[in-house]
């Protein structure tokens, strides 16, 4: 088993507040979100010496050149290019820099923008394997291959639309609390049902909504949380896993699979024990393969799980608690930090919406780059309440 | 019917997308070779948009994935109605692996 987090406090989530279109670049929006973070640690730019970014939209810079672009000098230095992996990714790099005393206040920042350009970059250039393969046939977008995923998932498990529509329609009430929202307001099962088809069988509510924002948090040790006076989340455990079934062709499991028992472990607790879970919502029955691989409920069970379960804020498992990318948007690589800040607003007491009432631990999941024919990085965490001064 | 794909002439593993050296073995000897085109239709979509020009009066069209008889994943496009787990073959058609 990997050595453990103690001592490492996750502090400060912030979100700039996402916006549909932006004639901005990706260094604007996420200077934005580095800007917030110092103010609400009440902390000077210069304290921050390690520095972890996520973009998409950033080309032909990284990390190297945010640092340059912000005046910063940080002595560990992270370009996660994981997209929907990469916030828990963040912030397992980042601990290990504090736990080992690489590095004192570590900034985790995802954003992007969103404007015609932008969104043709992304879908040109994503990866040489989609490029080659998959934008010639047809140029559906990243729509075209989890459309396959999620066919090949309701034939294998006898899933409808409608079992994958009850989680949109939970999650969306979540979202519809949220006032950072894109996309206001709950959606009914019909509402669901019904929309306009996109790449069958997925529909307009199944997909997210391309937007400009970013997202980020501050990782730091539970001493220095202490002397700033900031309510912190502790890490209890996490994984990763990159091309998990290589030269497969199953894609109805996702990664976690793998090492599910080892986080479980890690984090002396079961599925049964969290009070809220956020996953990676793009889409729905991506969300619902996820429930499955870390064991919320059995391999094709997760229609049933769904039914059964209230996920909604005063549910029995709340499930994107602010509504996700389904409700936010989806902020290019921010996408990849939208469970993980308000996994951290929940457990430090500072939601975006409701407050959910005793909540102590909660599972953080990640997926992300569909490079070819399924979602290639995966990563998870479990989470827990620290002290609130 | 023909389907060319890269063979490793070091261990024989198929592979697609194309790459530079083998998944399997790290070879660089590649060769593009007749493989068998008969495979069994995993999934498909129906796609009511498209982002390329080429395609903007061709929508809906059909996307389909195809595990290979040999081993390899492809995806490509369909001319007819499809469904999981028929036996297909796959062709080039306008330089695009097609269900004909």
């Amino acid at each position: 088993m990997p050595q453990d987090y103690s001592g490492v406090a996750l502090v400060c989530p912030v979100t700039i507040p996402y916006e549909k279109r932006s004639d901005r670049s990706a260094a604007w929006w996420i200077g934005r979100a580095l800007k917030a973070l110092i103010d609400a640690a009440g902390i000077t730019k210069s304290d921050i010496d390690g520095f972890a970014a996520t973009s998409f939209t950033l080309h032909p810079d990284t990390s190297v050149g945010l640092i340059e672009h912000y005046c910063l000098s940080p002595r560990v230095l992270e370009w996660i290019p994981t997209g929907g992996a990469s916030g828990v990714m963040a912030i397992r790099r980042a601990a290990r820099a504090i736990q080992a005393g690489d590095a004192d206040i570590v900034a985790c920042v995802a954003g992007d923008t969103n404007n015609a350009d932008s969104f043709k970059g992304i879908l040109e250039n994503f990866s040489r394997f989609s490029t080659q393969a998959v934008l010639p046939y047809g140029g559906l977008g990243p729509n075209g291959v989890f459309a396959m995923i999620m066919r090949q998932y309701m034939e294998a498990f006898g899933a409808t639309r409608e079992d994958i529509g009850r989680l949109a329609v939970m999650q969306r009430a979540n979202g519809a609390t949220n006032p950072l929202a894109l996309l206001k307001g709950s959606i009914t099962l019909d509402d669901y049902i019904e929309a306009r088809p996109i790449a069958e069988p997925v529909h307009l509510l199944d997909c997210v909504m391309p937007c400009a924002g970013a997202d980020g948090l501050l990782v730091m040790s539970t001493d220095r949380a202490k002397s700033l006076g900031l309510p912190w989340a502790r890490i209890d455990g996490i994984i990763e896993r990159h091309n998990a079934f290589p030269g497969s062709a199953q894609i109805l499991q996702t990664g976690h699979k793998i090492d599910a028992a080892n986080l479980w472990e890690q984090a002396n607790a079961g599925p049964g024990d969290m009070d809220f879970l956020q996953t990676y919502d793009d889409y729905p029955v991506i969300s619902m393969m996820q429930m499955e691989a870390l064991g919320f409920c059995a391999e094709g069970e997760a229609k049933t799980f769904v039914a059964e379960t209230d996920m909604t804020l005063t549910g029995a498992l709340p499930h994107n608690t602010s509504g996700g990318q389904l409700a936010m948007g989806q902020a290019g690589a921010a996408g990849g930090y939208v469970g993980l800040v308000d996994a951290v607003r929940q457990l430090t007491h500072q939601p975006l919406g409701p407050q959910i009432d005793g909540v102590r631990k909660g599972c953080v999941m990640g997926y992300g780059m569909v490079n070819y024919d399924r979602g290639l990085c995966t990563s998870a965490a479990v989470l827990s309440a620290g002290e609130r001064p | 019917m023909s389907l060319c794909l890269q063979v490793c002439q070091n261990c024989g593993a198929q592979q697609y997308p194309r790459r530079d050296i083998c998944h399997n073995c790290l070879s660089t000897e590649l060769h593009d070779d007749w493989v068998a085109p008969e495979g069994t239709l995993l999934s498909w979509t129906r796609g009511h948009f498209s982002v390329l020009p080429e395609f903007k009066d061709k929508t809906p069209l059909i996307l389909a994935r195809v595990k290979l008889r040999e081993g390899a994943v492809v995806l490509a496009l369909s001319n007819k109605e499809v469904s999981v787990g028929e036996d297909v073959s796959v062709d080039v058609q306008d330089a695009l692996l097609t269900l004909t």
